[in-house]
């Protein structure tokens, strides 16, 4: 009975301290929270701290004639202002196009590294396939400006009839570099990109690679079979998103679970959008 | 007399044990709740020494050397919205969805605010966690922020000076916003973050695939790297936010290259040569790249 009472009592002082230590905790909880918000709001950068900058280096903008008309006849995007294509000033320009096709090869490389690893792929085999995109973006441009010299657009059939040569050797060279299995790949992984620009945004937003190597693959294996960026297979199945949703709930932490949610609704918004545009024409 | 094991004879034996286990379990608890109490106190301790450095470093005059800049300026293109090609831009959005609304009577108001809201989580996620902000408090901002339309949209217009005043107005806007929904102190922080938002977001995205290389980069690191971007800025002019197309690349990656890997500089490169193309299109026809580098042609 003695030993009965000395537990008792040990544990009822247990339990007392539980509750004294639980009230200290949530008052050092309340304060580290509020040093935080005030730290955070003190250490942001502040205009003030940046170095002075540099006298401007930005070329006088003296547009030729020849430009200024390219600018007026345009066609005009959101506000009124002017979308000018770049292909269209290549031949006046042959530097922009040098550097056009130097970034477009950059963005390759770095879009498509884990394609070649998943490949297996050598430097020459990387410089190869990059080669062979890259002619695809020279053959574009020559079209584009074979049909602005013929004065139509690019749907016209000749254009078309065109592209098709070029496109076919493409094509066979493509698939002589990949072979079957690796085309199969390519295409899975092509497949695949809305998706991984989707983990690349959700990623960006959070500062950082915000999601572990196997949250962003199993969210863009996820994306991707529901086929969410796809908008005749996401038409077909409206259950898609909210299928998403649950499913990426499951290996999701709540912050990223937010955004992707966020990210979903405005996939759904933009489908919408889409197939009302559709059903008015 | 034969061992009984898991039984005792004594009377109240078995009220003892489950004592004993539960005052076990107590003193696990209270352990825990202890090393809690040590690993926040500690937490305390070095976010106070911080804001003393931060509070000697601002005292020590740092600050007053740099230049005075407008609290309004530059708007912007999302940083990631133009690599979206299922997320037109804002106003293109509005004014399809007016059009097409207006012919079918249908109300497309909430799918231009599920982007809008969109657009605005991707851009200031990363400064609603730094400040803390609670999911009512983003909420509110983030309805407001859509009701009176401010937008981060860049106006592609040949005009500097029509670009200037559309910057301007936005900024303002920002202001008024963050100041009615969350309260004056977080104007100046959402001010400061905007001016670098860009820059940021060029950051992360380097921090993105260098953890896809294996190689990834540590919050130390990208503040760094931040601040080199921030060296060489070229351009002079008040701007609310910088744009990308201000800093002088080149230089940034060379100083860049004393704190990244050999892996990182290189990926940093291929973003920067991106770069250079927005740069020159920008210098050569006045206006922005309305198509960002992606994908492959058909």
């Amino acid at each position: 009975m003695r030993r009965l009472l000395v537990a008792g009592g040990v544990l009822a002082a247990l339990c007392l301290m539980i509750v004294l230590q639980l009230s200290w905790l949530g008052e050092l909880t309340n304060r580290l929270a509020q040093l935080r918000k005030e730290h955070a709001l003190e250490r942001l950068p502040r205009p003030a701290t940046l170095p002075v900058a540099k006298a401007s280096p930005s070329r006088p903008l003296t547009r030729s004639q020849r430009l200024e008309e390219q600018i007026r006849k345009a066609s005009k995007g959101p506000g009124g202002v002017p979308m000018l294509s770049p292909e269209t000033l290549f031949k006046e320009y042959p530097e922009l196009e040098t550097t056009f096709l130097q970034a477009k090869e950059a963005q390759l490389r770095l879009d498509y590294a884990p394609f070649f690893a998943r490949a297996g792929f050598s430097p020459q085999q990387i410089d190869r396939y990059l080669q062979i995109c890259l002619q695809g973006e020279r053959d574009w441009v020559a079209l584009t400006n074979e049909a602005k010299a013929r004065g139509v657009d690019l749907s016209d059939p000749a254009i078309k009839a065109l592209g098709r040569g070029p496109a076919a050797e493409r094509k066979r060279e493509m698939e002589e570099l990949l072979g079957p299995a690796g085309t199969a790949l390519r295409d899975k992984f092509s497949e695949e990109r809305p998706a991984q620009y989707m983990v690349l945004a959700l990623a960006k937003a959070s500062g950082g690679p915000s999601f572990s190597p196997d949250q962003a693959n199993r969210l863009t294996a996820l994306t991707s079979e529901l086929g969410l960026f796809d908008n005749d297979r996401a038409m077909k199945n409206p259950e898609a998103f909210s299928a998403a949703i649950d499913r990426a709930s499951e290996f999701l932490t709540p912050q990223q679970q937010k955004l992707f949610e966020l990210m979903v609704e405005a996939r759904e918004a933009e489908l919408v959008r889409y197939l009302v545009r559709r059903g008015s024409r | 007399m034969k061992p009984s094991f898991g039984k005792s004879n004594k009377p109240h034996s078995g009220a003892f044990f489950t004592l004993v286990i539960l005052a076990a379990l107590a003193a696990g608890v209270s352990g825990y709740i202890q090393f809690r109490i040590r690993t926040t106190a500690a937490s305390i301790a070095w976010l106070q020494a911080q804001r003393k450095m931060l509070a000697q470093v601002t005292r020590s005059g740092v600050a007053a050397s740099a230049p005075s800049h407008s609290p309004v300026g530059s708007a912007s293109v999302l940083p990631d919205s133009s690599n979206w090609r299922w997320i037109p831009d804002g106003r293109q959005v509005e004014q399809e969805a007016r059009q097409v609304a207006s012919a079918l009577g249908a109300d497309l108001g909430w799918t231009k605010a599920a982007k809008d809201r969109l657009g605005l989580r991707l851009r200031f996620n990363q400064l609603y966690e730094m400040l803390g902000l609670s999911d009512s408090e983003i909420a509110a901002f983030e309805s407001v922020a859509i009701d009176e339309k401010l937008s981060f949209t860049e106006l592609l217009t040949p005009d500097p000076a029509r670009a200037e005043d559309y910057k301007n107005r936005q900024a303002a806007l920002l202001d008024r916003v963050v100041q009615e929904t969350l309260g004056p102190a977080y104007v100046e922080p959402f001010r400061a973050y905007l001016l670098t938002s860009d820059l940021r977001a060029m950051t992360s995205e380097l921090a993105v695939y260098s953890q896809g290389a294996g190689e990834s980069i540590d919050p130390g690191q990208a503040e760094r790297l931040l601040q080199i971007y921030l060296n060489h800025r070229q351009s002079s002019t008040n701007v609310a936010r910088i744009a990308v197309n201000q800093i002088d690349w080149d230089l940034a990656a060379s100083s860049a290259k004393e704190i990244l890997t050999p892996t990182q500089q290189r990926l940093l490169e291929l973003i920067i040569q991106r770069q250079k193309f927005d740069r020159m299109f920008q210098d050569i026809t006045g206006l922005s790249v309305h198509r960002p580098i992606r994908g492959l042609r058909p």
